[in-house]
């Protein structure tokens, strides 16, 4: 990774107003024991590039991981800017608690050439897949997200699948 | 406490279960990923009950590393496929749509875990097979292949045709017969198009050479990169592989 980040700039890179590139299927698709879905957005103003990742377990609804993947344009190295995760097993800072987090990466870590997401913040701001997904969208300042995911708002308060979409 | 006391208790009070679901236990234990999160290792047992030695007990990730790897990375190739299988098999792992399970006798439960959070381990850095990263490896594998292989033909990197244009470099000069032969490493659009500039440039200015492409995988680029890259270039490898296998007939009828 040549480029340089700073804390602002990857939190600049979450925020940043999206559009649709490529769009998710309607519906989840179901591949071994989990369900997923996948769409490009391209930032408002045209110059970055990101990819988006939606996974749910099939056997376990709270396993479920929503993420944003920025593609440098021109460098080899894509990485997550930001997961929301379910309530799966414990996390390095917390072994022995199941809960629901979001993963970050620290801009000193990919100045080092590690890509991983390593901060861990311990959320309250949704508790199943589709309140994530909602957050996720918002986050992540999706335009239009409404006519991609249609009824998301009306599903969040009314619906209790919480493996659409 | 010498060090063996200490690695006991430490294991000992590290190590407990949680139930997931009816007939389905998590193991918590200080085994994680890099970024963090826990392994997902589960054991299929009614309860926490006593089991004799010899009763099977089935690990199982419930699917969740292929989930996991699914993030940044498809097993979507036939080598991936046989990369993942190899894997499973040198483990001793079964794969049952997508669930990764190994069945061990109550007596061998402990390394049973170690060796399937190894295996775990393994499987989820497949991710390190990305194109993107692999990428970044051509430059360096075509070079290996250069000097070792093509050593006869007296390679020479970095080569500057006209010394007064630095921005016209060539990656690598062969000397097969009397002229040389202009190598480029084309790994993206951008260096199709350099090496479309260069060799339009250097035929502008009546150099005597030969050129040749060799492209990390043709398919990546456009339609009119490709149509402008051949129409300049006198010879391209649309892969690494390809080139591998054919550059030495090639560099021989070239010196004939």
């Amino acid at each position: 990774m040549s480029r340089v980040f700073t804390e602002d700039e990857l939190n600049a890179l979450i925020s940043c107003p999206k559009q649709i590139e490529d769009p998710p299927r309607r519906e989840m698709r179901t591949e071994g024991k989990m369900k997923r879905n996948e769409m490009t957005l391209r930032s408002s103003n045209g110059s970055e590039a990101f990819r988006v990742f939606l996974r749910q377990s099939l056997e376990f609804a709270e396993n479920f991981s929503l993420g944003l993947i920025y593609v440098p344009v021109g460098d080899p190295g894509s990485f997550a800017l930001l997961r929301c995760n379910g309530q799966h097993g414990g996390t390095v800072s917390q072994p022995h608690h199941a809960y629901y987090h979001i993963h970050k990466c620290i801009a000193d870590d990919l100045n080092d050439g590690i890509l991983e997401s390593r901060r861990i913040e311990q959320t309250t701001a949704y508790a199943s897949y589709f309140e994530a997904l909602y957050y996720f969208l918002d986050m992540i300042n999706l335009e239009n997200a409404e006519k991609i995911f249609p009824g998301i708002r009306q599903r969040l308060l009314f619906d209790d699948d919480q493996t659409l979409t | 406490m010498n060090v063996t006391d200490l690695l006991k208790e430490q294991f000992n009070s590290h190590v407990a279960l949680r139930e997931k679901r009816p007939g389905v236990l998590q193991l918590v234990a200080p085994l994680f990923h890099e970024d963090g999160d826990m392994i997902d290792l589960f054991l299929d047992l009614p309860s926490e009950t006593a089991v004799e030695s010899n009763n099977k007990i089935r690990i199982t990730d419930h699917g969740l590393t292929l989930m996991r790897l699914s993030y940044s990375f498809d097993i979507d190739t036939p080598n991936k496929e046989k990369i993942f299988h190899r894997i499973l098999s040198e483990n001793g792992i079964s794969e049952n749509d997508g669930e990764l399970v190994l069945e061990v006798p109550a007596s061998a439960l402990y390394p049973g875990l170690l060796q399937f959070s190894q295996a775990v381990s393994k499987i989820c850095n497949m991710r390190y097979f990305k194109r993107e990263v692999l990428a970044s490896l051509f430059e360096e594998m075509l070079t290996s292949f250069i000097q070792t292989e093509l050593a006869r033909f007296k390679p020479r990197p970095r080569i500057l045709p006209m010394p007064d244009r630095d921005d016209l470099e060539v990656d690598w000069q062969l000397t097969p017969n009397h002229l040389p032969l202009y190598l480029f490493a084309i790994r993206d659009a951008s260096h199709a198009r350099l090496a479309t500039i260069s060799c339009l440039e250097f035929q502008r200015n009546h150099l005597k050479f030969k050129s040749i492409s060799v492209h990390e995988d043709i398919d990546k680029l456009s339609r009119k990169d490709r149509n402008r890259l051949t129409n300049a270039c006198d010879k391209q490898f649309t892969s690494l592989d390809e080139f591998r296998q054919n550059a030495i007939p090639y560099l021989e009828r070239e010196a004939a």
